[in-house]
């Protein structure tokens, strides 16, 4: 008898406390160092024009003496958690092969392109510092599963985000879904749970992430359509799909690719249809927004800042998108309001919304 | 070479291992200290990462 896919990627008793060790070095980097930073601008800044934007508060953030040792940390607690869960993931090598190997029971269909051209960005990139990235084998693909865990422990456990991000989608009886860069199927269980009667599919260029998601699919009993894919060039014809996902995708791309992944999605969207786009934007705060954009250099997202300066309301109508909507998204409740706390080192969302003529 | 008796010896490559040196010690501490804990009888998931928070806090404390 084999193991479900979660009960092997489980965390055993004795690599809990690791776990716990790297929360809690997180939490020391955001709730400590952060404030601490915060008093050291402050201060920097009192009795001169208060900085309105990220370029006029630079130079003020590069002085600050806590700046080198907030950045270590990053970049210490970032490459202790890959090395943490290589170990836990080599653990299991074994049992993962075995996991993994297709089943004649399995449910969806399952596309591998064995000639699958990568973009030069996606192969030069170990995004978020994991080495070696997603793409390559079975056990890059697990490890990048246990560390998004390790990450989001608590706020996201058994995907809930992914499930009220699909709770809140408009789109009443879509027939034909797609979630773009689907990973492993986060987004793509929730859209499966949503919409049972939909064929959804889940596209990505990562092998790996769809042996892995279509695993867990059917340990769940999700019927769901894997296929290996890159966003800017969909292996679809026109009009396939009456909805399309994007979580966490856009900024993982250069801007020129982000223009191309729209009108990929608009040409392959129904009249009528909807792409969604789910992100994390700047906060509008100079010092928030440079140390975002240090933190995205640090855990290798080198897209991330210009992603959040562009304009993606404007990328989608130029993409042929004929109604565009921009506005943030509170998935556990609170209000723009409850974002501005100085001190508190908040992630928010953007939700962006366009539609098909 | 520069004078060994004063001259400062780690560079800040250097001193990036020994930080790292730290950390690690940190997380094994940790893993240490949470075995005591569970002999202890604390078996509660947010009472184990409490301690370990404090600990975290106190160890890292100079960095603020």
């Amino acid at each position: 008898m084999t193991n479900s896919i979660f009960d092997i990627l489980a965390w055993r008793d004795e690599e809990i406390p690791r776990v716990r060790s790297l929360l809690a070095m997180r939490r020391f980097w955001s709730a400590s160092l952060y404030p601490a930073l915060r008093d050291e601008y402050e201060a920097a800044i009192s009795g001169k024009v208060r900085p309105q934007t990220p370029d006029e508060a630079r130079p003020f953030v590069d002085a600050l003496p806590g700046l080198p040792r907030w950045a270590w940390l990053d970049r210490h607690v970032q490459d202790r958690l890959w090395q943490d869960v290589e170990n836990m993931v080599d653990a299991r090598q074994d049992e993962l092969a075995t996991c993994l190997t297709q089943r004649d029971e399995d449910q969806g269909a399952f596309e591998i392109d064995s000639d699958q051209a990568y973009p030069a960005y996606y192969e030069q990139t170990d995004f978020h510092r994991q080495t070696g990235g997603i793409w390559q084998d079975d056990r890059g693909a697990a490890v990048y599963a246990m560390g998004a865990r390790v990450i989001h422990i608590g706020k996201n456990d058994n995907f809930g985000l992914h499930d009220v991000f699909a709770r809140d989608i408009e789109c009443e009886t879509p027939k034909r879904i797609l979630d773009l860069a689907c990973g492993f199927g986060k987004t793509t269980f929730s859209l499966k749970k949503k919409y049972p009667d939909a064929v959804v599919e889940g596209i990505d260029l990562a092998a790996p992430c769809l042996r892995l998601g279509r695993r867990m699919a059917n340990d769940w009993g999700l019927d769901i359509n894997w296929r290996q894919g890159d966003v800017e060039h969909l292996p679809y014809e026109d009009n396939s799909f009456d909805l399309i996902t994007a979580t966490m995708l856009l900024h993982e791309l250069p801007l020129p690719s982000i223009r191309q992944t729209f009108a990929e999605a608009n040409r392959v969207l129904k009249p009528g249809g909807i792409l969604v786009a789910l992100e994390n934007p700047l906060m509008g705060e100079p010092l928030r927004d440079v140390l975002t954009q240090y933190h995205s250099q640090i855990i290798m997202e080198p897209f991330h800042f210009d992603f959040r300066l562009a304009n993606m309301p404007d990328f989608a109508r130029d993409a042929g998108f004929a109604q565009v909507e921009d506005k943030p998204w509170f998935p556990f409740g609170g209000s723009a309001a409850s974002m501005q706390g100085p001190k508190d080192w908040l992630t928010p969302w953007r939700w962006t919304e366009a539609r098909t003529n | 070479m520069d004078d060994l008796a004063t001259s400062k010896l780690l560079g800040a490559s250097d001193t990036d291992k020994v930080a790292s040196m730290v950390a690690n010690l940190l997380e094994e501490f940790v893993t240490l200290s949470e075995r005591v804990a569970k002999l202890e009888g604390s078996t509660e998931a947010g009472e184990l990462q409490d301690r370990i928070n404090v600990i975290v806090d106190r160890v890292m404390s100079p960095l603020v």
